[in-house]
């Protein structure tokens, strides 16, 4: 086992881009700490409370927010890393694991995602590479398109607002910002892995090397590995919560050995994306909707009953839901070696994971209503980037709401397209309709309310 | 059928009788309602669950946490 990377690692991980230690002051919070509750006081997580991954925020009051998500991402990366830490001291050590750093990253993790959660991203994705499809020319496009990820990585070292204009950013730790890396690589289209999910754009190649300097290769640092694999496990459970509490998942279905086969093969399709979909995914997939299905065994109001929030179906629910998360909190083990991946997932659990992700995506995201708000959510979203592209080349920021100015003013060297984008993925979901209503003339609304503060 | 619920050590002995990688959830609900009724079955597995007590393990099997003498 490779030993000690000692106190070089520590000093390099604890440092930041503009203040050193001494820029504490009285503060009696530790680097990390610090961190952490820089994200949590950040503009970009009070902005998550607006934002939903499938269904719009607020809608039902029933679905988790991204706000709600995080904090339950945080709370499983903390639960995994301080179980790391006391298994598997030498190794964590070895890894430089840090729960505080992990919580932090999690906290960070959506700060990126655009209102209307994935279908605008891949909208966004496309006019940013395509100005001219919104009216823009093509020297406003940026090459690298958008990526929720990659946003949040642009919003942690340029957007947020926390210091003076040439100290941008929150000024994170490199160990912070390494955490918050889940795909380490700038885009590439010509590499099936690194076309479609990516942590930086071009514009932040320089904070990204910075941050990744002590990392190794394209892995993860252990840190952004806990922090992906807290994502994966609260994404699976607290959706298929959701949409299981109004009455979308067929769990009747689900467990009769009749509806197995066609369950398997819609998991398969979408893990066949993957560059590493193994081959004998098909069997892989069968065994873990076999254990789920024998796992909800002991909670029959799950899956013989309509759900109607009765004390009984709320406890049998969370007694499934904390088992299975507990499952896949234990499922992970530190590596040896520090110049390869850091963290080993079991295959089982992971697999489950997908199986789960499989159900919401299946059940929910094939709703004929859904596609008809996406579809709406789609032009609001292309509506809102032309004209704040429009309008910001012009320098006509009086039309911007005052909260959204400085990307334009603080950010000059960066393409138009990048900066119309900013403005878009800086609202809330309630803010993107109030200004597109406003904006277009659909709806004036009232002239002492910004919409946007 | 009996007029309450499984006990917590009624419900340890199937597991322990199934061996080391535990039952699986159906047998163990099986062999408790052919003495009880389902209701009481299904709550003294939450209350085990509750208690710390039982638990599933990562094949989804169900496993005794404690020693059946400390649970008696």
């Amino acid at each position: 086992m490779t030993t000690g990377r000692g106190p070089s690692l520590d000093a390099a991980r604890r440092s930041r881009c503009f203040s050193d230690e001494a820029a504490s002051g009285l503060d009696q919070r530790r680097p990390f700490e610090r961190d952490r509750d820089r994200i949590l006081y950040s503009s970009a997580f009070h902005r998550l409370a607006g934002i939903t991954q499938i269904v719009r925020a607020g809608e039902l009051d029933i679905f988790h927010t991204r706000q709600q998500h995080t904090y339950k991402v945080a709370q499983i990366g903390r639960r995994l890393a301080e179980h790391r830490v006391r298994e598997q001291e030498a190794e964590a050590a070895l890894h430089g694991l840090h729960p505080e750093v992990v919580e932090a990253a999690c906290l960070a993790h959506d700060l990126g995602h655009p209102p209307f959660g994935h279908a605008s991203e891949s909208e966004l994705d496309r006019i940013v590479r395509r100005p001219t499809l919104v009216g823009g020319t093509d020297e406003d496009a940026a090459a690298d398109g958008y990526e929720g990820n990659a946003q949040t990585f642009r919003i942690l070292t340029k957007l947020a607002v926390r210091y003076s204009k040439d100290h941008p950013g929150l000024d994170l730790t490199r160990a912070t910002l390494a955490a918050t890396l889940k795909y380490p690589w700038l885009r590439d289209l010509a590499h099936d892995k690194k076309k479609s999910k990516w942590s930086a754009y071009t514009s932040e190649e320089r904070e990204f090397l910075w941050a990744r300097e002590h990392c190794f290769g394209d892995f993860k640092s252990a840190e952004a590995e806990l922090m992906d694999w807290a994502d994966d496990i609260a994404y699976s459970v607290h959706d298929l919560e959701d949409f299981h509490r109004v009455g979308i998942i067929p769990w009747n279905e689900i467990v009769s050995p009749d509806a197995r086969d066609r369950i398997v093969q819609g998991a398969v399709h979408t893990w066949k994306k993957d560059p590493n979909y193994p081959a004998d995914g098909p069997r892989r997939m069968l065994t873990a909707l076999e254990r789920i299905t024998r796992k909800v065994t002991l909670f029959p109001t799950v899956t013989r009953e309509v759900y109607d929030g009765n004390r009984e179906q709320r406890r049998q629910l969370r007694n499934f839901t904390s088992l299975l998360i507990g499952n896949y909190v234990r499922a992970i083990s530190l590596t040896e070696e520090a110049d390869g991946p850091a963290v080993i997932i079991e295959a089982d659990a992971a697999d489950e994971v997908r199986v789960l992700k499989h159900f919401a995506r299946h059940y929910v995201i094939g709703l004929p209503a859904l596609h008809a708000q996406q579809y709406g959510q789609k032009k609001i979203i292309r509506d809102l980037f032309e004209i704040f592209l429009k309008e910001g080349k012009s320098g006509n920021l009086k039309l911007f709401p005052a909260r959204l100015r400085y990307i334009w003013e603080d950010n000059k060297d960066d393409k138009p397209a990048r900066l119309a984008a900013d403005c878009v993925a800086s609202l809330t979901e309630n803010e993107a309709y109030q200004l597109h209503g406003r904006l277009t003339g659909a709806e004036s609304g009232l002239v002492l309310d910004p919409i946007v503060r | 059928m009996v007029d309450r619920d499984p006990q917590d050590s009624e419900i340890l002995e199937v597991i322990d009788a199934a061996g080391r990688n535990g039952v699986d959830p159906q047998q163990l609900i099986d062999v408790l309602h052919r003495s009880y009724d389902m209701a009481s079955v299904i709550e003294a597995l939450q209350r085990a669950i509750e208690r710390g007590k039982i638990s599933l393990n990562s094949e989804g099997m169900v496993v005794a946490l404690h020693e059946l003498a400390n649970a008696a």
